[in-house]
């Protein structure tokens, strides 16, 4: 089932806008022989589908709970993706959505007839490829400006949302702002900048004598070893690393 | 072999119920300063010797300018009253921590590291979920700390009585204008009660008009390096109503880093 795509830029001795570049999905070649794994779709019951055994995702509690708000708010508004897998007895078997499936309920499940190892390599790139995209700060800021869930989960989710895409886009929050500026000195002075090189102790010796030689004072952490269940870290100057390496 | 010198201070208001169970279990050895007037309450769940009275205020910035002119240690944390776990968001999944021992082991690293920076503010990230952490960004120079946070001795700062609802955004623009950076270790994160859920504290004191107003006063004092959104009151059915988290707050000030 190869749809026909147009090539990018067809018809236009112009290059695209920036918007139309990073939103190139509809303007792609087609893939030839492109195959149709869709066999099916159908209501199933929870009970009926079974977990996958390589299932690697985990889901934290804060996910969980803004699953449940949204179902309870807008409800069943996607399908869950299954297969019957030789490894598991031809058992209808999930390769996306093990967490919805914990709500008893009829599931709408897309079927696949694909294979033992393409549900493997399906489970390991489906939400890692979706996370890859890219947000348009304007766009979902003009979203995230007209949507109030209400509930907690969910508006924690849509501030994180927000303040991540905003923090890599670097574009204007949404908010109260001003171009007004009342403390001149808070802006970069020249040649201000902050970089740091990661050195990384493989064992205490390494650290004990690294600190040593960089003549970082020797300071007591106070943690038992069975509670040293993070590394430790230290700072220096690199004025002060320039002048010893001189 | 030094130890570092740290002191961890609470302030509290209206709490005694439920202070012993949220913040003193993940920081026993915290000295809790209250009201005069709430010691009698307090001093049924606080060891006398971990209790600090502090004279009337209307304003947390006075509390805590109060706390500043003490002089209590080289490093002085505040912690809020109702913190219930350290998480840790490195890795696929969050690890959640209330070993009391492990988090003032995680409080001198952090102390130290910021000194040795130069840094006179310190604290941790406020990203609760993993797949947001930014993997490239472990620590941030330009942000603001809230919940749980560190002053080095020499600092300088004063709460300013006129902002009353940013005080931490306030705290930390003071600090990068005379410090130029802060020190915010993203990898920890202490998760407190969502904000006005639970009694006392600030829950009953804050409005709406209030909020909104606190949004423009920091605006006009911070001017282009501040972004305000304020929190909306929203109704989550049955006639009852929450504070929605602001979807942002947002420190402008230009601070190259990797």
């Amino acid at each position: 089932m190869a749809r026909s795509r147009q090539p990018p830029n067809s018809g236009s001795d112009s290059a695209p806008p920036e918007s139309a570049r990073t939103k190139a999905a509809t303007a792609r070649p087609a893939i030839e022989g492109l195959r149709d794994r869709v066999v099916e779709l159908r209501r199933v019951p929870s009970d009926e589908l079974q977990d996958n055994a390589s299932n690697w995702r985990v889901h934290p509690y804060a996910q969980q709970a803004a699953l449940d708000e949204l179902l309870e708010q807008v409800g069943i508004a996607g399908a869950l993706t299954a297969y019957h897998s030789e490894r598991n007895g031809g058992a209808l078997t999930l390769i996306d959505g093990h967490e919805r499936r914990g709500h008893q309920a009829d599931w709408p499940v897309i079927i696949l007839d694909v294979t033992d190892e393409e549900a493997d390599l399906l489970l390991l790139t489906l939400d890692p490829i979706a996370g890859m995209a890219a947000a348009s700060a304007p766009e979902l800021n003009a979203l995230l400006a007209g949507t109030h869930p209400g509930t907690v989960a969910l508006e924690d989710l849509l501030l994180e949302l927000g303040r991540t895409a905003n923090e890599e886009s670097a574009m204007p929050e949404p908010g109260l702002t001003s171009t007004d500026d009342p403390t001149p000195a808070m802006a970069l002075n020249h040649f201000e900048h902050y970089d740091y090189v990661v050195v990384l102790a493989r064992n205490s010796h390494e650290w004990l004598m690294l600190q040593d030689r960089l003549g970082l004072e020797q300071v007591e952490f106070r943690l038992s070893d069975g509670r040293r269940q993070f590394g430790l870290g230290r700072v220096i100057d690199a004025q002060r690393v320039l002048d010893l390496l001189s | 072999m030094s130890v570092p010198d740290v002191r961890v201070i609470c302030y509290s208001r209206g709490r005694s119920s439920s202070i012993a169970k949220n913040t003193l279990a993940l920081f026993p050895y915290a000295t809790v300063t209250v009201d005069e007037r709430e010691v009698d309450a307090y001093s049924r769940v606080v060891p006398d010797e971990q209790l600090l009275p502090h004279p009337q205020f209307g304003q947390l910035s006075q509390i805590e300018n109060w706390i500043h002119d003490q002089d209590l240690a080289e490093f002085v944390y505040i912690v809020a009253d109702d913190i219930h776990t350290l998480r840790c968001i490195v890795g696929w999944r969050e690890r959640t921590y209330r070993d009391p021992e492990l988090i003032r082991g995680l409080f001198d690293v952090t102390a130290v590291c910021a000194r040795d920076a130069g840094a006179y503010l310190f604290g941790f990230g406020h990203h609760m979920i993993p797949s947001y952490w930014h993997k490239d960004k472990p620590f941030c120079l330009n942000g603001y700390v809230r919940e749980v946070y560190g002053f080095r001795r020499g600092h300088g700062l004063r709460g300013d009585q006129n902002v009353e609802q940013h005080y931490d955004v306030d705290i930390a623009l003071q600090s990068l204008l005379r410090h130029r950076i802060i020190w915010r270790d993203d990898r920890w994160v202490f998760a407190s009660q969502p904000l006005g859920s639970a009694a006392g504290g600030e829950a009953g004191i804050r409005t709406q008009d209030a909020v909104d107003e606190a949004a423009e006063r920091m605006v006009a004092k911070w001017g282009k390096w501040v972004t305000v959104d304020a929190p909306r009151l929203v109704f989550t059915g049955g006639g009852r109503t929450a504070w929605g988290k602001a979807r942002a707050t947002v420190i402008n000030v230009p601070r190259r880093y990797a």
